[in-house]
């Protein structure tokens, strides 16, 4: 093998260059603009730095803060309040989506305009959705508590807002109202690459629906599935605009996520080492998961071209 | 037109699959060649690194007298009609003829020139104002030859060409190739995994298998003479009837023995070697099937298929009920039936020998024209 | 296709009636006059007035935050396809070392929390006298626009015949010629796609303009109607006023362009 020569792959390595020359605008935006930042809040978590005090300096203080973090309660009803938030609207949003996804599937017509309808949900700005959730939870003029009432349900109105338990229900159905279209149209794109002929050929082998359900459209359908799952996981762990415009985190604190907490340590209590250090723990658990994707979908993500 | 000339290349992919080894390979000025071999043998490869479009790892590669290797197929001048014709879809047909042309700065009169000759010459004038989306497959081919014949360029790279179209077309569109050939006196390298196709074109024949070339050479040549066991059973259709024989020798003649394949040959066909298994192969058109008395070989006919002038006998060496390892091809007129018991007759001479490790052939096998 | 039974159907009805109900209801109750939105409400009006639109423009100068959307998102949107056509092109076709590595490192920022760069941002922007600027928003704006830009086009090139390239290339077209000569004229309803999208994440977003803004006059859309404020109650009528006219250049979208919006959401999520 040594024997022959190795010509000086000239075409290719033109090719390379050029290639990066392609990507380096785009990929020095994303580094300029992603990465020295994130480089920054990791540095200022290491440090005391609160703007309110500014005599107090910015003295490096290591783990200080997420120590602080760490022993602090808020943070750890936050945290429980996201992780709340994620489970039971990845959850529904998968039911729900899912079987719509296959009503969609079966009912032939009128795709088009079922698709256009779905979509405005997810369209819409996250501040617009929240303020029509709002308006219609509102306990005066709000239409969920005159339907309620007029239902036999309740007799007098509720003030859901004002209630820390209650005030999860506004919130669960308008992130469910949103984004469950989105997962609706993952799914049933994942569910029109199907093959139809094996549906026949289990019908042929005399399989029920429930069976074929079981044997064809969940393991077929699961790369969609996780797609499905871990972008909105993602998505519902950074929950922010929904909450802020909705509740504010209240009553108190008790629907505070974590990306809420971090930003009013930062932007309204100008706490900026110990707000960096909640955003760096944010976005450690957002990388974990995220990691986890990509381990889970591996090659099909980054499968490079000829 | 020039000649393009391969020497020891190879492609190895960085996963360890080697795609193309030992090639060498060279083509004439003016001469037809094809590659020829099962999916994964190669050729496409090899095709592609004579395009340009992958480099060897290893190895030369000449286009004419220019070294190439490290040359990109922009600048090759080559054209190339692929297996999906890869016509541009928002161009005209016209445009399509015209953009090799424009690449190479040519002057717009000689564009409209060349363009209107080979439309002509094609039969594409109707098309010219269409788009490939609204034209035949047939129509969409022609298109594809003419955006290389338009080129003038030192060789054609021709990827399965034929392989989209359908059978009765094919046969047309393949003797239009081969007219084509010899007005262009074009140099051409064919891909294909049709040996027939192989056969009629080719001037000469590259059979490849498992990334290497098992066989160079005029295809009566590669039909008559096949090197090896790979090309005795892929060139030639229906398949060569391949035995592996215990060969029990005496004197200067040696009894090869297989299951219901039972044969008395000269020992000097066996080679110098003195092995006592070989492996024997004989084409279907080359048995003959006669009445069970005239002969040590006996079958039974398990299936008759009519072909027209001719039937397709499928045989059971080991009676009937056995499994079918026997194919002949006699005239229709002398058409056994089935569950009939013949005798087969093989001629010394019709029988091709290989070397049951290697499976090379035996040198001084037969057999002649 | 399988026999209608009404179950899917029903669903489906169910799905379109919980999707629009609250845009009905809150189209229906924005036109409601001031004094009835605090009554008990009624499913059908019994009177449609305009004065909370008219409130909404004159009163509050509601063209300046819809200015300000459009000129954020327009120039970001710009700057994201134009430079990510390149290097979607690159990562999708070319052969170069790192490739993997790039397309995993662009998804990965994709997925950054805003939250964990906004304060660096902030004070980046402020050294820079950025804050409250349009640029102060398009900069930040470019890092989750630019990743998802490249990472949709990505999915869009692939999809395009590989042989439509080598057959340019053997006709002697260099690589740029290849790129806007074939590759991007072909790739227009990717590249239109992409736009969109790109256009709606940016007039939606939220948090990166409320941090980098500071008064009414750089407002963006969702800031603006997230931060209404009445005088002695919440001014429902116009906030549903502007929530209805913030919401009408994006169904317009939607509606026009569902088919390519679908098409690009699930293209590079779920391969076929």
């Amino acid at each position: 093998m040594s024997r022959r020569e190795r010509r000086p792959a000239t075409a290719e390595a033109r090719e390379a260059r050029l290639a990066r020359a392609f990507v380096a605008p785009a990929l020095g935006v994303i580094v300029l603009i992603a990465m020295f930042p994130l480089a920054y809040t990791f540095w200022e978590s290491l440090h005391l730095h609160d703007l309110r005090m500014p005599w107090l300096g910015r003295p490096f203080i290591g783990l200080g803060n997420y120590r602080e973090a760490f022993g602090e309660p808020r943070f750890w009803s936050a945290l429980a309040h996201t992780g709340f938030f994620t489970v039971v609207t990845v959850g529904l949003e998968l039911c729900l989506g899912l079987a719509l996804a296959l009503a969609v599937n079966r009912a032939y017509r009128g795709r088009g305009l079922v698709r256009a309808a779905v979509l405005l949900p997810w369209a819409i700005p996250t501040v617009v959705a929240a303020l029509i959730w709002r308006f219609m939870f509102d306990g005066q003029t709000g239409i969920v508590n005159a339907v309620l009432m007029s239902v036999g349900v309740m007799d007098s109105p509720l003030i859901w807002f004002v209630h820390s338990t209650a005030a999860w229900v506004p919130v669960i159905l308008s992130d469910v109202w949103k984004m469950t279209p989105f997962v609706a149209l993952l799914l049933l794109a994942g569910l029109q690459n199907i093959d139809t002929h094996l549906y026949e050929a289990a019908r042929m082998d005399g399989a029920s629906a429930w069976r074929q359900f079981r044997e064809i459209t969940l393991p077929l359908l699961r790369p969609a599935l996780m797609v499905a799952v871990v972008f909105r996981t993602l998505d519902a762990f950074r929950v922010f605009d929904l909450l802020f415009v909705l509740t504010g985190g209240g009553p108190g604190t008790s629907t505070e996520p974590i990306a809420l907490f971090a930003f009013s340590s930062l932007l309204q209590n100008l706490r900026f080492g110990f707000g960096s250090a909640l955003s760096m723990i944010i976005f450690a658990v957002t990388f974990l998961l995220a990691i986890a994707y990509v381990r889970l979908l591996g090659s099909e993500l980054t499968e490079a071209e000829r | 037109m020039a000649s393009i000339r391969l020497e020891q290349v190879e492609k190895v992919y960085p996963n360890g699959h080697v795609a193309a080894r030992d090639l060498d390979l060279s083509i004439d000025d003016g001469e037809l060649l094809v590659l020829v071999g099962p999916s994964g043998s190669g050729k496409s490869t090899a095709m592609r690194m004579i395009a340009g479009l992958e480099t060897p790892t290893a190895g030369r590669i000449w286009i004419g007298e220019r070294d190439v290797t490290g040359v990109p197929p922009q600048e090759r001048d080559l054209a190339m009609v692929f297996q999906s014709y890869a016509l541009y879809p928002h161009k005209t047909v016209a445009e399509n003829l015209a953009f090799g042309l424009r690449m190479r700065r040519l002057a717009p009169a000689e564009i409209a020139e060349r363009v209107r000759k080979v439309s002509a010459a094609l039969d594409l004038d109707e098309l010219l104002e269409r788009k490939p989306a609204q034209l035949s497959g047939g129509q969409r081919q022609r298109v594809a030859l003419g955006r290389a014949i338009v080129r003038e360029p030192n060789a054609f790279l021709l990827d399965e060409p034929l392989s989209n179209l359908d059978p009765k077309l094919r046969v047309r569109t393949r003797a239009e190739l081969a007219r084509l050939h010899r007005r262009l006196e074009a140099t051409m390298v064919y891909v294909t995994h049709d040996q027939e196709e192989a056969m009629t074109l080719g001037d000469r024949v590259a059979v490849m298998n498992d990334a290497r070339v098992q066989q160079i050479g005029p295809p009566m040549e590669l039909y008559q003479r096949p090197a090896n066991i790979f090309v005795a059973g892929f060139m030639g259709s229906p398949e060569m009837n391949l035995y592996r024989c215990t060969a029990a020798r005496r004197d200067d003649r040696a009894l090869l023995t297989s299951g219901g394949f039972r044969l008395e040959v000269a020992a000097a066909h066996l080679g110098t070697d003195a092995s006592d298994a070989v492996v024997a192969g004989i084409r279907p058109q080359d048995v003959e099937l006669t009445t069970p008395d005239q002969t040590d070989m006996g079958a039974v006919v398990e299936l008759v298929e009519a072909l027209g002038n001719d039937a397709l006998v499928h045989l059971a060496l080991g009676g009937a009920g056995g499994a079918i390892d026997l194919r002949a091809i006699v005239p229709e007129d002398r058409r056994p039936r089935a569950g009939e018991s013949v005798g087969v007759r093989m001629r010394a001479e019709r029988l091709h020998f290989f070397d049951v490790t290697t499976g090379r052939r035996i040198q001084g096998s037969a057999s002649s024209v | 296709m399988r026999r209608l039974g009404w179950i899917p159907i029903a669903m489906v009805a169910g799905l379109v009636l919980a999707t629009a109900f609250p845009f009905y209801w809150i189209i229906v109750s924005s036109l409601q006059p001031e004094s009835r939105l605090f009554d008990v409400p009624s499913l059908i009006p019994l009177e449609l007035v305009g004065e909370h639109y008219r409130a909404l423009f004159d009163e509050r100068d509601f063209w300046i935050p819809i200015r300000n959307s459009f000129i954020v998102a327009g120039a970001t949107t710009f700057l994201c396809v134009t430079l990510g056509a390149f290097a979607a092109y690159a990562l999708a076709r070319l052969r170069f070392r790192g490739k993997a590595l790039i397309l995993a490192f662009i998804l990965a920022v994709a997925m950054f929390p805003q939250i964990s760069i906004v304060s660096p941002l902030y004070l980046l922007l402020r050294e820079l006298r950025l804050i409250n600027t349009y640029p102060g928003l398009v900069l930040p704006y470019l890092t989750f626009a630019m990743p998802l830009t490249v990472w949709l086009l990505v999915g869009f090139f692939r999809q395009l015949p590989g042989e439509l390239e080598e057959a340019a290339l053997m006709d002697g077209a260099s690589r740029m010629r290849t790129f806007y000569e074939i590759i991007l004229p072909l790739s227009a309803p990717g590249l239109a796609t992409t736009a969109i999208l790109t256009f709606l994440y940016c007039w939606n977003e939220f948090l990166f303009a409320l941090s980098f803004t500071i008064g009414p006059e750089r407002y963006t859309v969702p800031v603006a109607i997230a931060l209404f404020r009445g005088q002695y109650q919440v001014p429902w009528g116009q906030i549903l006023a502007a929530a209805v006219v913030a919401t009408a250049p994006v169904a317009l979208l939607v509606l026009v362009f569902q088919r390519r919006i679908v098409q690009g959401l699930t293209s590079g999520a779920v391969k076929g």
